[in-house]
């Protein structure tokens, strides 16, 4: 989760207080991981402001960190433009873990069909709740939780399909 | 649950109304058609059934009546005359008449009334002696065109008559008609020919598309329909249109009932109020066509298995089997053989024949399949392409299914050929009918037979004294050419043949001067005054016999001294005519002779004799090409409607093909293969069925000199018209291919 | 107390093996997802314990009675008046509109006309299937079809729906909608749904999951312990 970056975004359309950005975060995407504390807000901020991405547009007579409302700069919406053309890295790091469990398995003979269906059990019972997230929430959320619900589907299949080749990765791996 | 199919056969779209339309469309042909024939067959049976009061042959000395029939001739039309006296009141009555006419008075039939009136008394109102009382009702005769006319007399002008007898009972029993059993064949026959291919056709319209409605069917079972209710509802869609198809083809009969008034079934008109299917033909229809299509789509819902996931059908039915063929060849070897044993029988037994010749169609409908698989391993083997492989396949896949929409037609091309090699056959022996040069001699015979009069004894020939009055009369009649012949006086009256004079050496007497007058008679050997001729062939109704007797007088025929001034009696008399009205004053002079001719042997020329025998021949002729073109044309309605339905039940695979990248051209000569290719196996199979059966009839009916028979020219163009009209009624059908397979259309819920 | 109770059942269609020894139970308003590879026997086990199909061996009970001894007759009253089923494709009739479908189920309950279409009606605005009534099944779209499969299979009010991959011929939206109607739907009627499904998007909507694999029904926790 790039934070710098999405409270750009955030800012991008209109100026804001950064109270009022922290709960746009949270209610947008902390269902993804977590809410923002206001520790790392204002250090975002601050670093936001130092590199000449945001600037404070003004200031309620009284001093105070949330008494600033800020705008962003050229530099942030190219910054934010960058962030949205370049693609993601892919993430292997949830495969990498199952996999080094499954060959662990395998070379050690526990049953690691039983893992894996233990595996799809947990997968979808976190699938389950992302459904009933994203039946209950705003269109915002509900495409959050169809984005996880599409990445436990390709798990899902990747156990599957994993599940059903067990005997032939345990021969080339005994090799 | 009625309601709920009516609903849903009504509320099922475009595609359901069409088919419930063509199916109701295919009844009411079918049953417009078999209306006709059941009305036609109830005129017929109400005909034959009328009393035959003519036939009137009982005698009672003691009877109220002096009776005294006879048939005499005009234009071509035989004229039942009754000469009748009464002796005592309150006797029977002959039907049709309010009362016996009395002396002086006359009833005629109304035809014979119209023909008075249009023609010179001295043609035809010089025979009837009085005046007309009125005329015969319907009861009394069998057309409306019958000739009849009833003379009353005063008791002593008949009782000197030879030909009268006395009577207290007029006939009240049918004729047996000779021709009866030839009719009941002809109907037997005719309404199988017409049957089945209704049949076939009915069957075809009520399973149009039958996999379409089984896909429907199989939905409603998912939701919990029961069988029995899926039985209501497909029985209410096979009633709905087979009820709108019985009604409609009530309407045909209305539209098709002015025409059968007009159709010489036996040679004359039947009365218009007898030509009906009776109240029970139509209430029969209205109920058994729609309990029939029920019936069907139950047993063919029977065959099928309809589980909520699909259709299944219950057993894969295996490929036919050469047995198939054995019953056609059963039914080949039992039509033929007995008529190639004993030709002479051959007509004879009508019943068996018919049997043999149901047996010979049912055999080509059960081997009809066979021989489409046959022909499709054929095509299989000699052709490459994409077209020959689909249609070869599916014709091998079902060949059942390729068959029944080409059997009606195959029956209809079998009984034509059967028909179309008869008529030409039994023509042949007639076709000198209008180049004998005796065609317009009228000849008359004066010999009667024991057997033909109520009183004992023969009559050989007319007393010279009547006879110089009779040459007389004949002379004064312009363009009448009288020719007598004399029995010979040596053959004495007790050597006379009891059955005419074709028994015995034939011989009879005539004076060279008079046959000098009709040439075709023969020159007599110079010199001669009178020759004794052997005319024998003068009886027969075979004008090509009698051609080839021509001339009776040769060089070698015996001069006679016996020139009928002898005092010798007047066999026969031989008039040429130069015109019908010449004919018809000849014929009333000899009217005033019928006590001196034998009462059935009706004075007529040797044209009309042949006439007679060739217009029975002529009438079947008709009748032939008639329901030839019927059956043709119901079968083809048939083959049109077994195509659209087999192209619409295969719309999805067809479409998936043409999708995946088949051209249309491509499936088009694949369908027209697998149609046209079981259809011409099956006409050429028809055909050398139908000359196989002919065959035997046409040689007993032809002996001898005709053995060979080939169906006339025109049949053969005939089947080939009627070849491309199938092939155009296919190619017509094809379109629909092309729309319901459109790509665009595609679409597989 | 399970509402539909299979145990143990056995199903051959000649040499091949569809079901070996499958169990499972459903409870009253619960959402089970069966789950599984191709030619794995779930579907089988959804014909067998609907009563379309009769298993060769094992029991089926549906609210205490034995279903694999009913007569035909009494399976096809059940499905009647107490299954509803959405399959894939090919559940609807063609020729009819989709009132016409959704009424056919009460029409063959023997209900009266204008009561079956009125109670047919009212199902159209909530499955989003408002002015709707009158086209035919084959100018429907895929999604719509499937809403109308799922108002016809709940429209006697049945206390068991069976669903066969019933977004199987849609895109993930339009399945999306079709289950998440369907299951609002089901949730307010109070009623059980079997649904197979290889697709854990669509076995997600459900309460519980198991997954039947050469036609067994696996449990996963008793062989992971």
């Amino acid at each position: 989760m790039n934070v710098p970056t999405t409270l750009l975004g955030l800012l991008e359309p209109e100026p804001s207080h950064g109270y009022e950005l922290k709960r746009s975060y949270d209610s947008l995407f902390a269902d993804n991981g977590r809410p923002l504390s206001f520790g790392q807000l204002y250090g975002t901020l601050n670093r936001l402001e130092r590199d000449g991405q945001i600037e404070v547009l003004d200031a309620v007579p009284g001093g105070g960190p949330d008494r600033k409302r800020f705008v962003i700069t050229g530099a942030g919406v190219a910054q934010v433009e960058g962030w949205l053309g370049a693609p993601e890295r892919p993430e292997p790091m949830l495969q990498a873990t199952l996999f080094v469990k499954v060959v662990l398995a395998l070379l050690s003979g526990r049953p690691a069909s039983a893992y894996l269906d233990a595996q799809r059990d947990a997968h979808l019972e976190r699938m389950r709740e992302l459904t009933a997230m994203r039946k209950a929430g705003p269109l915002s959320r509900t495409l959050l939780a169809d984005y996880g619900l599409f990445h436990l589907e390709a798990d899902l299949r990747w156990i599957d399909l994993t599940a059903a080749r067990l005997d032939q990765l345990r021969k080339e791996i005994s090799r | 649950m009625i309601r709920v199919g009516i609903h849903l056969a009504l509320r099922s779209g475009r595609e359901a109304l069409a088919r419930l339309l063509v199916t109701a469309l295919s009844v009411a042909i079918g049953v417009g058609l078999l209306l006709s024939v059941l009305a036609m067959y109830h005129a017929y049976r109400d005909t034959i059934a009328k009393p035959c009061w003519q036939c009137t042959a009982t005698t009672d000395a003691n009877g109220p009546l002096l009776w005294s029939y006879s048939e005499d001739e005009f234009g071509g039309r035989t004229i039942d005359r009754l000469d009748v006296a009464t002796l005592k009141p309150d006797g029977p009555v002959v039907p049709g008449l309010p009362a016996m006419p009395s002396a002086g008075q006359y009833y005629a039939s109304p035809a014979l009334a119209a023909l008075l009136r249009a023609t010179p008394a001295d043609e035809l109102g010089d025979r009837f002696p009085g005046t007309m009382a009125g005329t015969i009702g319907a009861a009394g005769l069998q057309s409306p065109d019958d000739l009849v006319v009833v003379i009353g007399h005063r008791p002593a002008e008949l009782a000197a008559s030879p030909h009268t007898l006395r009577t207290a009972a007029i006939q009240t029993a049918p004729r047996g008609l000779s021709t009866s059993a030839f009719y009941q064949f002809g109907f037997a026959l005719g309404a199988v020919a017409l049957l089945v291919p209704l049949l076939v056709l009915i069957g075809n319209a009520t399973r149009m598309a039958a996999a379409r409605r089984e896909e429907r069917y199989a939905a409603i079972r998912l939701v919990g329909g029961e069988r029995s209710q899926i039985n209501v509802i497909a029985s209410v869609d096979a009633v709905l249109g087979a009820l709108l198809g019985a009604l409609g083809g009530i309407g045909l009969y209305a539209a098709l009932r002015p025409l059968l008034g007009h159709i010489p079934l036996l040679g004359f008109r039947f009365f218009d109020d007898t030509i009906t299917p009776t109240v029970w033909g139509f209430v029969g229809t209205v109920l058994a066509v729609p309990a029939a299509a029920a019936v069907a789509c139950l047993v063919s819902l029977r065959r099928v298995r309809i589980s909520p996931l699909g259709v299944t059908r219950r057993v894969t039915p295996p490929p036919p089997r050469f047995w198939r063929v054995l019953p056609l060849l059963a039914g080949l070897a039992l039509f033929t053989i007995p008529l190639v044993i004993a030709p002479a029988d051959g007509r004879g037994t009508p019943g068996f024949a018919v049997l043999a010749l149901v047996l010979v169609m049912t055999g080509l409908m059960i081997a009809g399949p066979w021989l489409t698989m046959m022909s499709a391993r054929l095509l299989a083997r000699w052709t490459v392409g994409g077209s020959s492989l689909l249609a070869a396949r599916r014709l091998a896949d079902n060949p059942r299914a390729s068959f029944r929409a080409v059997s009606g037609l195959m029956l209809a091309v079998m009984v034509g050929t059967t028909l179309a090699a008869l008529v030409p056959a039994a023509l042949a022996s007639q076709d000198t009918t209008r180049t004998s040069p005796l065609r317009d001699v009228l000849r008359v015979g004066f010999f009667v037979g024991d057997q033909e009069k109520p009183g004992p004894g023969t009559i050989p020939g007319l007393p010279p004294e009547k006879a110089a009055t009779l040459l007389a009369k004949v002379a004064t009649i312009p363009g009448a050419v009288a020719v007598p012949l004399y029995r010979p006086a040596r053959t004495g009256q007790a050597e006379l043949p009891a059955d005419g004079p074709l028994a015995g050496d034939g011989g009879v007497d005539v004076r060279c001067s008079d046959a000098h007058r009709l040439p075709a008679l023969g020159a007599c050997p110079a010199g001669a005054g009178a020759v004794r001729m052997d005319a024998s062939a003068m009886y027969t109704d075979n004008l090509r016999a009698l051609n080839e007797y021509l001339p009776f007088i040769r060089s070698d025929s015996p001069v006679t001294a016996e020139d009928g001034s002898g005092g010798q009696l007047l066999s026969d008399l031989l008039v040429g005519v130069d015109g019908p009205a010449t004919l018809e004053r000849v014929r009333t002079v000899l009217s005033g002779y019928r006590d001196d001719i034998d009462s059935f042997e009706m004075p007529m020329t040797f044209g009309e004799v042949g006439d007679v025998r060739a217009r029975l021949f002529l009438e079947i002729q008709r009748i032939v090409t008639v329901l030839a073109g019927v059956t043709l044309l119901v079968a083809g309605c048939g083959l049109a409607v077994a195509i659209s339905g087999s192209l619409v039940e295969r719309k999805r695979p067809f479409t998936l093909m043409r999708v995946t990248g088949t051209g249309v051209g491509t499936l088009y000569r694949a369908v027209l293969l697998e149609t046209v290719l079981p259809l011409v196996a099956a006409t050429a199979v028809a055909a050398g069925v139908g000359v196989t059966v002919a065959y035997p009839i046409a040689r007993a009916l032809a002996p001898g000199r005709h053995g060979v028979v080939l169906p006339h020219p025109s049949y053969a163009l005939t089947v080939t018209g009627g070849l491309l009209v199938s092939v155009a009624i296919i190619a017509a059908c094809l379109p629909v291919l092309g729309r319901i397979t459109a790509t665009e259309k595609a679409r597989f819920e | 107390m399970s509402i539909l109770y299979a145990n143990d059942l056995t199903k051959s269609f000649g040499a091949t093996v569809a079901l070996q020894g499958a169990s499972l139970s459903l409870e009253p308003g619960e959402i089970l997802a069966v789950m599984g590879p191709s030619g794995s026997g779930k579907s089988t086990l959804l014909y067998c314990l609907a009563g379309i199909f009769t298993p060769d061996d094992g029991t089926v009970t549906f609210g205490g009675r034995r279903m694999d001894s009913l007569s035909d007759r009494e399976r096809t009253r059940l499905r009647r008046t107490a299954f509803g089923f959405v399959f894939q494709f090919g559940q609807l009739v063609p020729e009819l509109t989709a009132v016409d479908n959704v009424a056919l189920p009460l029409l063959l309950s023997g209900k009266r006309r204008t009561a079956a279409y009125e109670q047919a009606r009212s199902w159209f605005p909530r499955l989003g299937l408002t002015g709707l009534e009158g086209r035919r099944t084959g100018e429907l779209s895929g999604g719509q079809a499937q809403r109308v499969a799922v108002a016809r299979a709940l429209v006697t009010g049945p206390e068991v729906l069976f669903a066969d991959e019933p977004t199987g011929a849609l895109d993930s939206l339009t399945g999306e909608m079709v289950m998440d109607l369907m299951v609002d739907t089901v949730r307010a009627e109070h009623t059980s749904v079997l649904l197979v499904t290889h697709d854990a998007r669509v076995a997600a909507h459900a309460d519980r999951q198991i997954t039947v694999r050469d036609g067994q029904v696996i449990d996963a926790g008793a062989r992971v312990r």
